[in-house]
């Protein structure tokens, strides 16, 4: 009798420590309980899910990609490489189409790789994609003012971007001074930007770009690239080569 | 020892009865609390082995989609973002030329044109008859909204070119 009416508190001291030490820990202890547990495999369940929407977008965006002959437009606005060949090529063309004299050009290059390589670590964090690149293109020109202004008008329009950074106008004063020089034949000298921006990879960082959230590809830049540009493009092709005597004509 | 019983009726002998009663109950909320751990045991650990698989899951289609083709729509969406953002920013040079063209004075000419685009500064050498024409010159500039500023510089007689009046103008535009 008398253990009898001992077990009873007993037990109930049991219980409450049960309780206490094992049985809520089990439901929930901040972090692997069964409700944290269950939370975290809700969690895991809807990143699949949103992981999956986007492998899904990403293939149907690609089958758009492919499919989209005018992406060449905006590949050519902006390239992936210099393509300083047929930047010279261009600016040669667009020239003597205009009736201008092309006489001087250089292209310097972008930064060099190393201080490039440092200020994208920096940047490629914050914005998670490469950087575009300005390199300059000088040239100096001659013609009558309507030629030029034909010639800029032609830049302008060239279906690779490019920027007037600098442009000077003046009366060629080669053959006598300023008042006394022939308003027909006027010196450019400009200095105008051309970019390059490196193909951008799909990595960790990038991988939430909000393009994957919809499986509609947004190309209404193709369009406004086409409304200011002309699908000008010199084609450049090597006739002959190979040569015997480096320094016979 | 003389036995002294004070009640006046029986009293039912129960409560032995009811000690093992709530005991009973005890011993079963007992085995209940030890079942309910069992449990969440067994569904802690259904829970975390069906999260260990969403994870592998997860990537294994990570993996899939990173080594997919990705890689060029991600480089298309960042050359578009690249090229909105320039073509909004870009000024054409034709467009300046018009705008210059058409607020010209009949009675002006220009020696030289100077574009800065960082300064967003055109710097205009021109040659003009006198001051007065200088002066609407200027407001004609002014007159034009592309252009938020028209700043005047030196104006000086030029003796070997017909006394004509050489003046420059900065304008900047908007």
């Amino acid at each position: 009798m008398k253990i009898k009416i001992l077990l009873m508190p007993l037990f109930i001291v049991i219980i409450v420590a049960f309780s206490i030490w094992l049985v809520y820990p089990a439901f929930s202890n901040g972090t692997n309980g069964a409700i944290e547990n269950y939370i975290k495999l809700k969690n895991e369940q809807a990143k699949l899910i949103e992981l999956q929407g986007k492998s899904e977008n990403a293939n149907n965006l690609s089958i758009q990609f492919s499919a989209l002959s005018e992406k060449d437009a905006l590949y050519a606005f902006i390239p992936k490489d210099m393509k300083e060949e047929e930047i010279i090529n261009s600016l040669s063309s667009l020239s003597s189409a205009s009736g201008l004299l092309l006489f001087d050009s250089t292209i310097s290059q972008p930064l060099k790789e190393s201080a490039i390589e440092e200020v994208q670590v920096t940047n490629e964090t914050k914005n998670l994609f490469p950087e575009i690149k300005n390199f300059k293109v000088e040239m100096k020109l001659s013609g009558s003012y309507d030629k030029i202004k034909d010639f800029l008008n032609s830049l302008g329009k060239f279906s690779r971007n490019n920027n007037f950074n600098t442009l000077e106008i003046s009366r060629s004063v080669s053959s006598g001074t300023e008042e006394t020089a022939n308003p027909d034949t006027l010196l450019v000298n400009a200095s105008v930007d051309f970019n390059v921006l490196k193909e951008a990879k799909l990595n960790e960082s990038n991988i939430s770009s909000s393009i994957f959230s919809s499986s509609k590809l947004e190309t209404k830049v193709i369009s406004d690239i086409k409304n200011q540009k002309n699908a000008n493009s010199f084609q450049l092709n090597v006739d002959q080569k190979g040569k015997s005597n480096l320094f016979q004509m | 020892m003389p036995n002294i019983n004070l009640a006046t009726e029986n009293v039912p002998r129960g409560s032995s009865n009811s000690i093992g009663k709530g005991l009973l109950s005890v011993i079963i909320i007992l085995i209940l609390v030890i079942v309910l751990y069992g449990a969440l045991l067994f569904v802690n650990s259904q829970l975390s082995s069906k999260t260990k698989a969403v994870q592998d899951e997860y990537d294994l289609e990570y993996q899939k989609f990173l080594s997919g083709n990705g890689n060029e729509i991600i480089d298309f969406k960042n050359r578009s973002d690249v090229a909105e953002k320039i073509i909004a920013e870009n000024k054409s040079m034709a467009e300046i030329m018009s705008h210059i063209e058409s607020s010209m004075l009949s009675s002006v000419y220009l020696n030289s044109l100077k574009y800065d685009k960082t300064s967003k500064t055109i710097s205009l050498l021109c040659v003009g008859d006198n001051f007065q024409t200088v002066a609407k010159q200027i407001l004609s500039f002014k007159q034009d909204n592309y252009f938020s500023a028209v700043i005047p510089s030196r104006n000086s007689i030029d003796t070997k070119n017909n006394n004509k009046l050489n003046f420059s103008i900065d304008l900047v535009i908007k």
